[in-house]
């Protein structure tokens, strides 16, 4: 099932901030579970305007970063179109060759279940790894990963995509 | 020292938006001591296109509309502070993408209310 979760995000003030609050609940878990709570904060990209106004747009929902490591996670969510698994991730460095340079993984996305899952994964790694492993075998059952490296963009393939056919289409 | 610039000497607001994705990779930064206008930023924006090739710029034609969308929000509602990034994609094609970084300082503040006229 592909259900997108909280699809009006961009409509409902509620709807968003559940949606944020779905992003950071995940986020918490991992790094407790990494013990590394202490060295990470959220809210790291200000995502209010000058007079105070929370943006709700999406763009990020999520953000976090580790000052100690110099090291960030951006999560940029889109609204539902045809596709609910619309997935992408690549590194970036916010403020290259500046001091306040931060290496940042960025997750754009559609949230459902799925995309959820692998938006874990791929943070539990970076955080873990500060690197993305993207060839090794995957934990979530229901996914595979192929990668089509492209100058340092990866595309996440989820199974059901190869099954139908869109994975050739992808690598030619 | 002069007004607006930070202890360590480098310009008070500093930022940068960028055009990248495929083999593009090009950027209009700007590193001053008074915060960008909204005019300002949307120059930048121009500035930005006349860099990218027509197929480059076919392809961002929706992001840097968003952007532009973006600035004119930001504006009416009193502007940003740092740390800003902002990626807007151009959605169904791979890395196609126009990023807002604001790294220190300010974007598109509100013009400070003129002082009144004193009466004759």
């Amino acid at each position: 099932m592909n259900r997108s979760l909280h699809p009006d995000f961009l409509k409902s003030a509620q709807e968003y901030d559940r949606a944020a609050a779905l992003w950071k609940q995940r986020f918490d878990e991992i790094v407790r579970g990494l013990g590394q709570s202490w060295l990470w904060q959220t809210d790291w990209i200000e995502t209010r305007s000058g007079n105070g106004t929370e943006l709700r747009d999406g763009n990020p929902i999520f953000s976090a970063i580790c000052p100690e490591r110099r090291l960030g996670i951006r999560i940029v969510q889109l609204e539902p179109e045809a596709d609910p698994l619309e997935f992408d991730f690549w590194m970036d460095f916010f403020a290259q060759g500046e001091a306040e340079e931060v290496k940042e993984l960025v997750l754009s996305c559609v949230l459902s279940l799925e995309t959820l899952n692998i938006a874990t994964d791929l943070m539990r790694q970076w955080i873990n790894d500060e690197e993305l492993e993207l060839e090794r075998p995957s934990r979530l059952p229901l996914f595979t990963e192929v990668t089509v490296p492209q100058q340092g963009y990866y595309t996440y393939i989820p199974l059901h995509a190869r099954r139908r056919g869109r994975l050739d289409a992808l690598v030619a | 020292m002069s007004p607006g610039s930070s202890k360590a000497g480098k310009p008070k607001h500093r930022g940068r938006i960028q055009a990248q994705g495929g083999d593009t990779e090009k950027s209009v930064p700007w590193a001053q001591d008074a915060p960008p206008t909204e005019s300002e930023m949307l120059e930048k924006c121009d500035l930005l296109e006349e860099q990218l090739t027509p197929p480059e710029l076919r392809d961002r034609e929706q992001p840097l509309a968003d952007l532009r969308r973006h600035i004119r929000h930001l504006a009416a509602a009193g502007g940003g502070w740092a740390p800003i990034a902002k990626t807007f994609r151009k959605r169904g094609a791979r890395a196609i993408r126009v990023d807002l970084e604001v790294i220190a300082g300010a974007i598109c503040l509100p013009d400070p209310p003129q002082p009144e006229e004193p009466s004759p």
